[in-house]
């Protein structure tokens, strides 16, 4: 039998809306005092207020903080309506531990389908329209890194992808300077395809 | 069941340390991957710089290529993102960022890293922890495995089978994120223990491995893609390790030798094996271990509840003082992953990572020598290198 065949027998499996996500991936609420300290190794609880870009989901502050289920992290500094019918990533490893590069490369996954949003990645820069960054900035990549953001043509956005590149996570200070900044230690691909869709104006996912 | 092969093998080497199957010794040499490309090279040949970072690299990495223009005369691999981890603060710490070595292979990590701390503080987990690290590696494999074969029909251009084999993986991941809330067991593990109650959906898992078997079954029957991968990368090497020797005829497994074996024992673990010692052998391998995978974990009396996660810190003064060492050994989904941990004074005063992907580095760059261009992507993916865990070096 064909694959053609194969592939139509298994029908559609790409979902209306976000239906699967592992609790400690989404938003952390402040459930009551458990007592003690939550002992938040990355600053990510100050003032009992949660920090989602310094979070890197080790569940020291259970249960004071438990996850809400909600997955819309991501923050849009700058909204890109140009990109909103065709939007292009190149993705760039600075530093990650792979967690962010298979939760990212997961959005083409059937179940999600980036490309019914309009979304769709490229193996260049110049092809680029969103510079999207993963991992904590290494030396050896820096120079990279620069060389892929100029190489880019304009208008063009720059998205942090992970604790790692949205705050240095657990391993450095350095965070990415970011017109889009998308939490997780790693984000889930609802979290990630959320982000990217309000980034070019649209309203989620 | 197949007997442990009793001759010593090497597992492998990392900052002048050598690790054998049954010692570990002071080398004195490097665990850095040789260079094949030869500073003096002929007329017409060229040195062709892929990446660090390029299109088709899941990863950064640095690959130069010393060829003619189609026939490879030597490759050398260098991991442009060296992460340098420390090793300072308490046991709970350094475990964050031990799971974040290698965040697909998390479970692997954190067991091996485990299992050596244990040795060091003289202590040994429950049975029923043990068995519980053994569930979250097979699951770790199933999805791995399922990877591999997904990012080798990507590399065919076989969209539909690749397509189905992203399903499947997002799928696994679903049922581990289900069970530990976290896709990735972040923040799951701890010495002695689970830091929370935890339930597997085998019902789930198992249509996942029935569905795989087919769009295996139909890559296997595929002339077009399994001409891809036979004769390419064939490596026959008694320092090979997981799936790569596995695929050469080796009867190498962790899962005999190491750690865990006794969980395994008792399961009758069936090591799937090659004769070919290529790319092909290497999928062949893996494709076949999801099944055996599957049926370790069918057979696994799991009981995961919440487990001794107050141990460290209710023994925490008695440990002050303490000092000692460990060696923690497990089977990655891409061959033995070690960890020897030294604790001085009640800390962890030294790491060393003896990762599969070095190993691996190894073999891949030896095996790609007189291979052509268009074999490259598809040697590199049968071995299942992960760059993160290459790039990294424990302070």
């Amino acid at each position: 039998m064909n694959w053609f065949i194969k592939g139509v027998r298994k029908g559609v499996k790409t979902e209306r809306a976000p239906t699967d996500v592992a609790a400690w991936s989404t938003e952390l609420g402040f459930r009551g005092d458990g007592g003690g300290s939550p002992n938040c190794p990355t600053s990510a609880i100050e003032g009992g207020v949660w920090v989602a870009e310094r979070c890197v989901y080790c569940r020291r502050c259970y249960p004071q903080f438990q996850p809400t289920g909600n997955h819309r992290l991501g923050k849009i500094k700058r909204v890109e309506k140009v990109f909103a019918r065709s939007f292009y990533l190149y993705a760039i490893d600075v530093g990650t531990c792979g967690a962010c590069n298979a939760e990212f490369k997961l959005i083409g996954s059937p179940q999600c389908d980036m490309t019914r949003f309009g979304i769709f990645f490229t193996n260049t820069p110049r092809h680029a329209d969103a510079l999207v960054v993963m991992g904590v900035m290494t030396e050896g990549m820096r120079e990279a890194f620069k060389k892929a953001y100029e190489a880019m043509p304009e208008p063009k956005l720059v998205i942090a992808l992970g604790a790692c590149a949205t705050s240095g996570g657990l391993f450095g200070e350095e965070k990415i300077d970011a017109d889009v900044v998308i939490p997780g230690c790693p984000p889930s691909p609802y979290t990630i395809l959320d982000a990217l869709i309000r980034a070019k104006g649209g309203e989620g996912w | 069941m197949v007997a442990v092969n009793p001759k010593p093998r090497i597992i492998g080497e990392t900052d002048g340390y050598k690790l054998y199957s049954d010692r570990l010794e002071e080398a004195g040499v490097s665990g850095e991957p040789s260079n094949l490309i030869s500073k003096v090279r002929p007329g017409g040949s060229l040195v062709f710089e892929y990446g660090p970072a390029a299109g088709g690299l899941l990863e950064s990495a640095g690959v130069d290529i010393d060829t003619f223009g189609e026939y490879i005369r030597g490759v050398n691999v260098t991991p442009y993102k060296v992460r340098r981890i420390s090793v300072s603060g308490g046991v709970e710490d350094v475990l964050l960022r031990v799971e974040r070595v290698n965040g697909c292979f998390a479970a692997s990590h954190t067991a091996a890293f485990l299992l050596a701390l244990e040795k060091a503080y003289g202590v040994e987990a429950p049975q029923d922890v043990v068995i519980g690290r053994v569930a979250q590696i097979e699951l770790e494999r199933i999805r791995n495995n399922m990877f591999v074969a997904q990012r080798l029909a990507e590399h065919a251009g076989f969209s539909v089978p690749s397509a189905n084999l992203l399903y499947l993986i997002e799928e696994v991941n679903r049922v581990i994120g289900r069970a530990f809330g976290h896709r990735y067991f972040y923040g799951v593990n701890t010495l002695r223990g689970f830091r929370m109650d935890w339930q597997l959906d085998l019902g789930a898992l198992k249509n996942i491995v029935d569905e795989f078997r087919e769009v295996f079954r139909g890559l296997l029957d595929n002339r077009v893609f399994i001409d891809r991968l036979q004769g390419n990368g064939v490596i026959v090497d008694e320092g090979s390790i997981g799936p790569a020797a596995r695929a050469a005829g080796y009867v190498y497994d962790a899962r005999l030798d190491g750690d865990l074996a006794g969980v395994y024992a008792g399961l009758g673990l069936s090591v799937v094996r090659a004769d070919s010692g290529d790319a092909f052998g290497r999928l062949l391998v893996r494709g076949l271990e999801v099944d055996e995978s599957f049926r370790i974990l069918s057979g696994l009396r799991l009981r995961a509840g919440e487990n001794e996660v107050d141990w460290l810190s209710g023994s925490h003064s008695d440990n002050t003082g303490f000092s000692g060492s460990g060696l923690g050994w497990v089977e990655s989904p891409s061959g033995d992953l070690a960890y020897h941990v030294v604790v001085r004074d009640g800390k962890i005063s030294r790491v060393l990572l003896f990762a599969p992907s070095n190993v691996n580095l190894r073999l891949f760059t030896s095996s790609m020598v007189g291979n052509v261009f268009t074999d490259l992507p598809f040697n590199w993916e049968s071995f299942g290198i992960w760059m993160s865990e290459v790039g990294v070096r424990f302070v």
